[in-house]
């Protein structure tokens, strides 16, 4: 098996929280974003990081950018150690993975037009000569769809698909191998997240790009993933390729998850598994498993609260955290 | 005064009016000049500022009598406002309308040069202290220093150890004394930046901390320089005739707007015109450069659009 | 036109005729909703859908008339009716009084409509201190009552808590309670679910479908979202470009969907229970409310569009039983081929 283009291994990010007079002391609690958290990707597949919010997932890829650094845990790149890398390597490493950022609001420079915004990582990496850039953002902006006169533009005129779409047109100047695409089309509307969803499928295809795919909406996630990990309370609960996931959740929170997700067919009726109570806060997670105060499975037993399931494998590539993972709902 | 020398403050009171007008109909074109304009007392600031600093710049052209003469001792002392002095004659018989003239040289260039001092360090230091997590703690209490300085005081004893201090000194010592409040406000400008997208992705990108200031924090962070700006020429000036009238600002004969109301003070009864047009001087320019301020907040202000 | 109400009993809420524009500051009118009818009918839910800049959420605010006047202003010929009284006509006293007492609001983002530092019994009782002239200790016990209801735990002890110690879902759950506390006949829901977490959002409207037997109420649900309109609304309108485009009882607008624009729609939701297939794209993008194309509205996008298209407006036209579309296919059928539309998004520009 050829090694894997990202590999994640224990990831673990905790933040102080509750500060103690003067600063003097141990934080009162630990906020534990990310609580041991590991998978791979190969190289030309696509993996989703699904979960609600406050689950961690986009701290996983913040630590995969080296937007934030971790508590603890490895993050390696085509075999390279990414935590290990200095300034001038870490700059390299950067053309190679890249990101597109949920917010299309915030995520472009509001004072820069949009050819300013697309030429700046060609400029950082010395990439294309000068004299050829404007012409590579020309090619860039038909490559995402979008009219090269754009580029005069500033962010406030184009609307929130089209800034979008600049965005990952941004992220694919340097020619990446990794697209890191955090809930890229949560704020777009239905139409045009159909659009970017497209795009961003065609984009894969077509330069063989990986992708780690980070949303909270199971119904697109399974238009663009190959394999899928849910996550709760900053671990991984449950992870198998796209097709077992949907056809046959093994983990009560994925059958929680995907019972929720509304079916746009009043003519289905489904029975809804709702998970009780609410959500708990990452500073003070449940004894032994995460979800066990608001599991509805009926063989919950004090076993789940004392004893933290680990992540197994049931079946090839299917990983569930569950102690009757056998028995699924 | 002769009808010919009339002419002139005429010509720049409609230069001021010219400018105010033309500077809108240009602006009016641009989304961020209509914004500009949509505070009413924006045109007004504009034609003020312009007026005076037209004022300035020719003021031996549009003067008749030389600032320091004096002119008639006995006759023309604390003369009321007449067709030969339109301001009056101020304590030492001089031309109170010329005088202003030339102090606005003096006001404005202090006002102006030592805002810029204030406020380019004030940013230095907002910036750093914002972006650089480390440099934060030590500025800060540095700039809380500052803010708790009773500033008049140490403007008097640097006065004090100095024998005749220099008109650049004097910008410089107020300058030195007046950007703590400017790096409060860019520091808080620069923290909320920090946190944006746009600026994680500049660094997902792989942009160092330079370029990330200096083409993304910088350029969002405009708003409150304006803003200290604008409030900071206001503030010199007031400044700047506090240490006139206290007597350790600008030295006379040199005229300056402080230290025209500090000759005139003990006369305000019976000459107050001596005191009155100096201090209204200031009292516009201060409204104008405020008002101009707000404007230009508004004006730098993309503004973001709701889904 | 099809009178939408005609088979329901008991309508609460008319609308007809709605017109809300808005001046620009470069003097143009930006004609946000621009001729909307529809009626609600008590213990019914009528689901309003549309994407951002369709009008949706003027809507809402121009029944209680919270549109700032100016810019905006709702034109005369337009018809807002509660239980037959017209409330563009009352008097702002009388309109105080129908706000949060016989028509009640609750909007998208909890944490935004809470006051952060007011304790959320003291908010939660507040229309009932205003409306109902119940004292400070009664309205308060009526408070409690009411966060009991919505399903807060502990809800005595809850209403002490200030809004940023509540969680999203618990919010939200305040601001129902909050809306309804003086048990309203209308109650309009302004996408209440979009900011809160997939199951979370399941137990919100659960809590809005029960809540809404037990009182009785005409339910207006605005909402971007065509799965919840699906599990939560009896009959559905879809407006595009500040109109109406299609109003069906539910079933028949997923069955058999008339306008071209839903189509689009529901062709463009990723779906769990269909195959995994390309998403459709609707082409185009929305236009800007002060330049609506001529003719129908939704022609420079539409698969379908053919001359008339570009050059007469249609009116909503009848489909069948409760169902009317602003199409010129519902008067031409056979140019409804049987070609899906095509699933290419043309360049944009």
């Amino acid at each position: 098996m050829t090694a894997p283009l990202l590999e994640v291994e224990a990831l673990v990010k905790h933040y102080p929280a509750g500060r103690r007079f003067l600063g003097l002391g141990r934080p009162r609690h630990v906020v534990r974003a990310v609580d041991g958290v590991s998978f791979a990707i190969a190289r030309g597949r696509t993996l989703a990081l699904v979960g609600e919010s406050g689950c961690g997932k986009t701290t996983v890829a913040r630590i995969i950018l080296r937007l934030a650094d971790p508590t603890a845990g490895r993050v390696r790149f085509d075999g390279v150690d990414l935590l290990a890398l200095d300034a001038a390597r870490l700059r390299a490493a950067r053309r190679r993975l890249q990101m597109v950022f949920q917010d299309p609001y915030g995520s472009l420079n509001p004072r820069m037009r949009v050819r300013a915004a697309l030429r700046e990582p060609l400029e950082i990496h010395g990439l294309v000569a000068p004299g050829e850039r404007d012409a590579r953002v020309a090619t860039l902006l038909k490559e995402v769809g979008l009219a090269p006169s754009l580029a005069a533009c500033f962010p406030h005129e184009l609307s929130g698909g089209q800034r979008q779409r600049v965005g990952i047109a941004r992220a694919l100047s340097v020619e990446p191998e990794l697209l890191v695409c955090d809930e890229p089309v949560s704020a777009l509307d239905v139409s045009v997240q159909a659009q970017v969803l497209n795009l961003l499928a065609d984009l894969r295809d077509r330069r063989g790009l990986t992708y780690l795919f980070i949303a909270h909406d199971l119904a697109v996630v399974r238009h663009i993933a190959d394999d899928v990990a849910v996550m709760y309370l900053g671990r991984i609960v449950e992870q198998a390729p796209a097709a077992t996931l949907y056809g046959g959740p093994r983990h009560p929170y994925t059958v929680a998850l995907l019972s929720a997700v509304p079916l746009p067919d009043p003519a289905v009726r489904r029975r809804r598994i709702i998970p009780l109570g609410e959500p708990p806060s990452p500073a003070h997670p449940p004894t032994g498993c995460p979800f066990h105060p608001r599991c509805p499975h009926p063989r919950k037993s004090d076993r789940c609260r004392s004893e933290a399931p680990a992540l197994r494998e049931l079946a090839p590539g299917h990983r569930a955290a569950c102690h009757f993972a056998e028995e699924p709902m | 005064m002769t009808l010919g020398a009339w002419l002139a403050p005429l010509t720049l009171v409609v230069l001021a009016v010219l400018a105010a007008t033309v500077t809108r109909r240009l602006a009016e074109r641009r989304p961020a000049g209509r914004r500009f304009f949509r505070h009413p007392p924006a045109e007004a600031g504009v034609g003020i500022l312009v007026f005076f600093v037209a004022l300035a710049v020719a003021a031996p052209l549009v003067t008749p009598y030389h600032p320091d003469r004096q002119l008639d001792i006995v006759g023309l002392q604390h003369a009321a406002p007449s067709w030969a002095h339109p301001l009056g004659t101020d304590l030492y018989s001089r031309d109170v309308w010329s005088r202003l003239a030339f102090g606005a040289r003096i006001s404005l260039a202090i006002g102006a040069l030592a805002t810029l001092v204030a406020v380019t360090l004030g940013t230095l230091v907002g910036v750093a202290a914002g972006y650089a997590r480390r440099l934060d703690a030590v500025l800060m209490r540095l700039v809380d220093v500052g803010l708790a300085m009773p500033r008049l005081f140490i403007l008097l004893v640097i006065v004090a150890l100095w024998d005749q201090l220099p008109l650049p000194v004097l910008i410089l010592a107020i300058g030195l004394t007046t950007w703590f409040a400017t790096s409060r406000l860019v520091r808080a400008e620069v923290l909320r930046l920090r946190e944006l997208a746009f600026v994680e992705a500049a660094r997902a990108a792989g942009a160092g901390a330079v370029r990330v200031v200096l083409r993304h924090v910088l350029p969002n962070a405009v708003a409150p320089v304006v803003v200290s700006v604008a409030v900071g020429v206001g503030n010199v000036l007031l400044l700047e005739a506090g240490l006139s009238f206290l007597g350790i600002g600008v030295r006379p004969p040199t005229p300056s707007w402080g230290n025209m109301i500090a000759d005139g003070a003990h006369h305000v009864t019976t000459a107050p015109w001596a005191t009155v047009f100096p201090g209204l001087a200031i009292a516009l320019v201060v409204m104008a450069s405020t008002a101009l301020g707000d404007a230009l907040r508004d004006a730098f202000d993309p503004r973001p659009e709701a889904p | 036109m099809t009178n939408p109400g005609a088979t329901t009993p008991a309508v609460l809420l008319r609308i007809r005729d709605l017109r809300t524009y808005f001046v620009t500051e470069q003097g143009a009118t930006a004609r946000a909703v621009d001729g909307v009818s529809f009626d609600v009918g008590a213990g019914e839910t009528l689901g309003l859908v549309g994407e951002s800049g369709c009008g949706k959420t003027v809507t809402s605010l121009s029944i209680l008339r919270l549109i700032p006047e100016p810019p905006g202003y709702i034109r005369p010929g337009s018809l807002i009716e509660l239980d037959g009284r017209n409330l563009l006509t009352l008097p702002p006293r009388e309109l105080r009084g129908i706000r949060g007492r016989e028509i009640a609001m609750i909007f998208q983002d909890p944490a935004a409509s809470l006051n952060p530092v007011l304790r959320v019994g003291d908010q939660v009782a507040e229309p009932a201190l205003v409306h109902l002239g119940l004292s400070r200790a009664a309205a308060r016990a009526r408070a409690v009552e009411m966060l009991e209801l919505v399903g807060v735990p502990d809800a005595a002890a809850r209403a002490d808590d200030y809004p940023h110690q509540l969680s999203g879902g618990l919010q939200q759950r305040a601001m129902i309670a909050m809306a309804l506390i003086c048990r309203p006949r209308v109650l309009i829901a302004d996408e209440p679910t979009t900011a809160l977490d997939v199951t979370i959002q399941a137990q919100i409207l659960e809590l809005l479908d029960r809540l809404q037997r037990q009182l009785g109420m005409a339910v207006l649900l605005i909402t971007h979202d065509l799965g919840l309109v699906a599990e939560h609304a009896d009959r559905i309108a879809v407006m595009y470009a500040g109109q109406l485009v299609e109003t069906a009882p539910a079933p028949a607008l997923f069955a058999r969907p008339q306008h071209p624009y839903t189509e689009g729609l529901l062709a463009s939701i990723p779906r769990l229970d269909r195959p995994r297939a390309r998403l459709h794209a609707i082409a185009g993008q929305v236009p800007a409310a002060t330049a609506w194309p001529a003719g129908c509205r939704f022609h420079p996008r539409c698969p379908y569009a053919w001359e008339r298209c570009a050059r007469e407006e249609p009116p909503l036209l009848d489909a069948g039983p409760g169902q009317a579309a602003r199409c010129w296919l519902v008067a031409e059928p056979a140019r409804r081929s049987t070609r899906p539309p095509s699933p290419v998004p043309r360049p944009l520009s």
